[in-house]
């Protein structure tokens, strides 16, 4: 064989794939907000859901992705630095959109079973349609702050559009104590819920 | 090369190093072995005993290197009882005259060999069967005929092979890479039926093999490093003959002689233990202090291990109360660096328990699963899980393995165990304690999806199951569940109680309720 150097290489490549891994997370948020875990034995693996208080196991297996990537030999030994970073990022961005698909589509199928999927039907988004949505969800808050956790997901667009409504339904008094009535009403039921976490006869 | 590789293995072996893989030699030709001094010291001159294939009784001494004049007369006491006294073993008849025989891995000069024929003369109105003499020449024929075709095949395997045998013996042993040589041995990869001949064959093969690997460490004194090669081959053993379904006698000896080199190794770490005067601290004292609590349990761990082994075996220990001494005076030394401690500090709390130290027992597993559920269920990367040996735990924790991005929080693959273990002993007051942090935690459990493929090193086939504890729950419903029979276990290790302390330190990914429910119900019928 040609002069290699495969332990450096090795460690470079780890490193390499690590820049990937945060590069995918930036780039989308089910990769960056999803838990992670890593199966080290077995193809296949299962969950609980939550669905009406009781649980449903949900038994699956591995979901493979893939990336294209063509490298011509004339191009590899110019591969390094910016050029390497370049191509790193167009695999993340296969990578993160193919991540987003799939959790959209996971996330989709769960809210359909659970019931808190809102179809808006095109129509446009509403104070009426955010307070059923809201709704129709477990609301988590921090312990200590007591302050309402969670992050929305959406499109960038759609992102600014309901950030702009947002601004004007603030200045809606009545529709702001719905907000608040909501609000308290899921605290109560997160508390319920906690409440729950214990060892009983 | 095979024939280098064992000439070179003999040659640097003494003989008690090379006394199990001559037994499974013996053994592979058709013998009986019925006894193996259990500390390579001398009984009456005989340190293997079998009964061969035509049911006359052999004894075999042992010894290492050139045998000279000035040698000869230094063993002659010996092998004059070797030859002269009878046999005193329950399976021989008494009076049953025995075949003597001198072994050296070394050989034999010539003026002793004439003493030797003039002596059988001598002998001959005590025993008028000569003492025979095997020499290494004939000992490697043997060893090699031994391996038949169970030998590795593909060059990559060879590779591997060598590469095991070079390796130093200092650090931990190398399961990961011993397992995967192993499975080019033992035959589970093939799904067409082996016949049982060939299991057996195939597991001297690996007994022999495994002799051969575990030099280096045995060089260094590596006795942690030597036991878990010989339970990760019992192991294998295990997988062929769950597999294939073959009956026990094909592979059994080869498995007993594993168990019973594990076993040596625990018993000479144990004796190193009690001859320490370092605190149980080596080396560069600079760098000690940070593996210093790990090697306390897994000293613990495997020493309590040893302890349970001879329980459930109903026999006397010498040293359970140095075990006993040392778990109470050393626990507050215990680090959990990942959730593969949770067998070890399992064990220390069940051997203490057989001292009548219930509370500290308690504690000792509350402090684990205090540990787990603080840092699995907040926010971080959480305690590495059961797939991380402790180096390899306290690397990644050290933040010497800058690129490994696995999280463990949220999970917990032995937090169901222990929870039962404490529910078992009606902890109530200690789990109502916990129940609030350990909802926020799912119960992991990886289940192989045939029974063989409990005893690989890592299964091809099976489910990673979630759980998620119940909100609230119900002490009554979990106490009962808690003492509910163990289902999951396989036959051959659940059948096997005495090899299921070592299973669960060599295999700590196998840890679980199941597990630990036929552990625990074997000591108390033993107790």
């Amino acid at each position: 064989m040609l002069p290699d150097f495969p332990k450096s290489r090795k460690e470079l490549s780890e490193k390499l794939r690590l820049h990937l891994r945060l590069r995918v997370q930036e780039k989308s948020p089910w990769a960056a907000l999803g838990r992670e875990y890593t199966q080290h034995e077995g193809r296949a693996f299962s969950y609980e859901q939550i669905i009406d208080e009781s649980k449903r196991v949900v038994e699956t297996g591995f979901e493979e992705m893939i990336v294209p990537i063509r490298v011509e030999f004339k191009d590899i030994p110019d591969l390094v630095g910016e050029a390497l970073f370049r191509k790193l990022d167009e695999m993340a961005d296969s990578i993160a959109e193919q991540t987003s698909r799939m959790g959209q589509r996971r996330m989709n199928e769960a809210t359909q079973l659970a019931g808190t999927a809102i179809d808006a039907g095109g129509q446009p988004f509403t104070q009426e349609l955010f307070l059923q949505s809201e709704s129709a969800r477990d609301w988590e808050f921090n312990h200590l702050t007591g302050q309402q956790e969670g992050v929305y997901i959406a499109h960038p667009q759609t992102a600014e559009r309901m950030h702009k409504l947002w601004q004007e339904w603030k200045k809606d008094s009545a529709f702001m104590k719905r907000v608040a009535e909501l609000k308290a009403r899921k605290y109560e039921e997160w508390r319920d819920r906690e409440s729950r976490r214990k060892l009983v006869d | 090369v095979i024939e280098r590789v064992v000439e070179n293995w003999l040659t640097s072996a003494n003989e008690r190093q090379y006394q199990i893989p001559f037994c499974q030699v013996l053994s592979s030709e058709g013998e009986t072995v019925i006894y193996a001094s259990p500390h390579g010291a001398l009984e009456q001159g005989k340190d293997v005993i079998t009964i061969g294939a035509d049911k006359v009784p052999c004894a075999y001494q042992l010894k290492a290197g050139r045998i000279t004049l000035t040698g000869w007369q230094a063993i002659r006491g010996e092998i004059d009882e070797l030859v002269e006294l009878p046999i005193t073993h329950p399976s021989v008849p008494t009076r049953k005259l025995h075949r003597p025989y001198l072994v050296t891995n070394g050989a034999v000069s010539d003026t002793v060999l004439n003493r030797i024929e003039s002596t059988n003369r001598v002998w001959k109105k005590y025993n008028p069967k000569p003492l025979r003499l095997i020499q290494s020449g004939e000992l490697v024929t043997r060893f090699v005929r031994a391996h038949g075709s169970f030998l590795p095949r593909e060059t990559k395997d060879f590779s591997s092979f060598l590469e095991l045998i070079v390796k130093g013996g200092s650090g931990p042993f190398d399961k990961e890479r011993f397992s995967s040589f192993l499975e080019s041995i033992v035959p589970i990869r093939p799904s067409t039926h082996v016949l049982p001949r060939d299991v057996g064959r195939a597991a001297a093969s690996a007994v022999l093999l495994t002799s051969y690997i575990v030099q280096g460490c045995e060089r260094e004194q590596n006795h942690w490093a030597v036991f878990e090669a010989w339970i990760v081959t019992a192991s294998y053993i295990l997988a062929a003959a769950s597999k294939h379904r073959t009956p026990v006698k094909w592979w059994v000896r080869s498995f007993d002689l594993c168990e019973l080199a594990a076993v040596r190794a625990l018993e000479s770490l144990c004796q190193e233990c009690v001859e320490n005067h370092t605190l149980f601290t080596q080396g560069d004292p600079f760098t000690d202090g940070a593996f210093y609590p790990v090697r306390i349990t897994i000293l613990a761990g495997t020493l309590s291990a040893l302890s349970l082994y001879h329980r459930l075996r109903s026999e006397k220990w010498e040293h359970e109360f140095f075990v006993q001494e040392l778990l109470l005076a050393y626990t507050k030394r215990i680090q959990v660096w990942g959730e593969s401690a949770a067998p070890y500090l399992t064990m220390a709390a069940l051997e203490l328990e057989q001292h009548g130290a219930h509370a500290r027992s308690e504690q000792l597993i509350g402090q684990l699963v205090a540990t787990i559920v603080a840092l699995n269920g907040s926010k971080g990367r959480g305690l590495p899980n059961p797939y991380y040996e402790p180096e390899g735990a306290v690397r990644l924790i050290s933040g010497m393995e800058p690129t490994n991005p696995e999280l463990f929080t949220g999970n917990s693959y032995a937090l169901e165990p222990l929870i039962e273990f404490l529910a078992r002993r009606l902890a109530r007051g200690m789990l109502t304690h916990f129940w609030e942090r350990i909802t926020r935690i799912h119960f992991a459990g990886f289940q192989p999806a045939e029974e063989w493929e409990w005893f690989r090193w890592r299964a091809e086939s099976g489910s990673l199951d979630h759980r998620m504890p119940n909100t609230p729950q119900s002490w009554a419903a979990l106490l009962h569940s808690a003492e509910n029979a163990p289902s999951d276990v396989p036959s051959l290790l659940g059948d096997r109680p005495s090899f299921m302390p070592f299973f669960g330190l060599v295999f700590p990914h196998r840890f679980s309720v199941g597990f630990l429910r036929s552990l625990e119900r074997a000591i108390q019928q033993h107790s």
